[in-house]
């Protein structure tokens, strides 16, 4: 017999696998769900790791494209909220990746013979526009904290995130990032440790 | 004096600490140690900070976006989709309006023979004709054509005619074949 479709008022009461089931049998409003729970943590994980607000809102509308067309693909032992977080997560350090290869400071090319040349082939770290988006970026993250959080490796920048922001639990953070528990805890408390001292550093200046 | 409480506050009793979680070691400890009490004072502040940090919207045309970049399922009920059920009742609703209206003339045609025969016979006779004079035409156009010659002699043989045939029926299925499997629908997404 035919699944009836729920009611505005259901969809909030439904957990996440049974939307997704209803989302496999082709409901619209059941797409619209999923994305209603889940673009505000999903945004905000990924703006907070690229620190630009246009570039985080294609890589998350990226991220549900990508989740929500393979929606019939889903495994439901695995928890939904780990398959978008993992998505988000590869595409915000596949960017910074991308990002810091564009931008990173070089002592210009191997091959540079003149002093010229050595600066010519020099790479400056980031230009114009970053700083400007950087500046845009740390206008509304503007609290120590976020300037913090943004000096951190990026895998250290997505377990905290995950941890402390999202309130995830690391087990599920390891799932998310193919990484073993140990390292999850690890990384968090490096994480910790370093953001301690960044902290400390920027209330004594 | 304790050897245990003498060690600083590791790493898991400090995560468990901030959680708010057992650890009664670790409490003895720090409050023994000013350096672990700094310590576990400041991380307890920034895990605060950390879980007080404000989330992000994106735009309010956010969810518009996605929606036009998602192909949403067409729905699947007991194996069948709901396209192919439309199609599959209209293709029913067309065989039994067709096979009444065969049926109903059939039984006219039954009931009142002499009106059916004389209604048909005009045209039954006019359609054989048109059908003859076509095939003529046909006949005698092809018969004007320059390669008629070499294909009449070409044909006069069985033996040349049938591999001929053959080749051409066979080229004829592999066309339709073909044809077939260009028309047919896209397998769907494997996913990943």
């Amino acid at each position: 017999m035919p699944v009836s479709a729920p009611t505005p008022a259901d969809w909030r009461t439904l957990s996440d696998q049974e939307v997704v089931q209803h989302a496999v049998m082709g409901r619209d409003s059941a797409y619209r769900e999923l994305i209603q729970r889940y673009q505000r943590p999903v945004f905000s994980l990924v703006y907070r790791m690229v620190r630009d607000r246009e570039l985080a809102e294609d890589l998350t509308q990226e991220t549900f494209i990508k989740v929500l067309n393979a929606i019939d693909s889903y495994r439901p032992e695995f928890k939904f909220s780990s398959w978008i977080f993992k998505i988000a997560n590869n595409a915000a350090i596949d960017q910074l990746r991308k990002r810091s290869l564009d931008t990173l400071s070089l002592d210009g090319s191997p091959h540079a013979e003149s002093a010229d040349a050595i600066e010519a082939t020099t790479l400056q770290i980031g230009d114009a526009r970053e700083s400007a988006l950087d500046e845009v970026a740390s206008r509304e993250l503007g609290s120590q904290i976020d300037k913090a959080v943004a000096r951190l490796r990026p895998e250290y920048r997505s377990c905290i995130l995950l941890r402390h922001v999202d309130g995830r639990p690391y087990e599920e953070i390891a799932e998310m990032l193919d990484l073993p528990l140990g390292t999850v805890k690890t990384y968090i408390h490096r994480a910790r440790n370093e953001l301690r001292i960044l902290l400390a550093e920027a209330y004594d200046e | 004096m304790n050897t245990q409480l003498d060690h600083h506050v590791t790493a898991e009793e400090l995560d468990s600490l901030a959680m708010a979680a057992e650890a009664p070691r670790a409490i003895a400890h720090v409050a023994t140690c000013t350096s672990c009490q700094i310590m576990v004072e400041r991380d307890h502040h920034l895990v605060m900070m950390l879980a007080a940090m404000p989330m992000f919207d994106p735009s309010s045309a956010f969810a518009q976006r996605v929606m036009s970049g998602v192909k949403v399922r067409i729905p699947v009920l007991h194996g069948v989709s709901a396209r192919e059920r439309a199609a599959r009742r209209r293709v029913a609703v067309g065989s039994v309006i067709a096979s009444s209206a065969v049926a109903a003339g059939f039984a006219w045609a039954v009931t009142n023979p002499a009106d059916a025969l004389q209604w048909s016979a005009p045209a039954v006779q006019g359609a054989g004709t048109a059908l003859w004079l076509s095939i003529q035409a046909v006949a005698a156009n092809a018969a004007e054509q320059p390669w008629f010659g070499g294909f009449r002699d070409l044909m006069a043989s069985p033996g040349r005619a049938f591999p001929i045939v053959a080749a051409a029926a066979g080229l004829y299925a592999v066309g339709l074949v073909g044809l077939r499997r260009i028309l047919a629908e896209p397998a769907s997404n494997a996913g990943w």
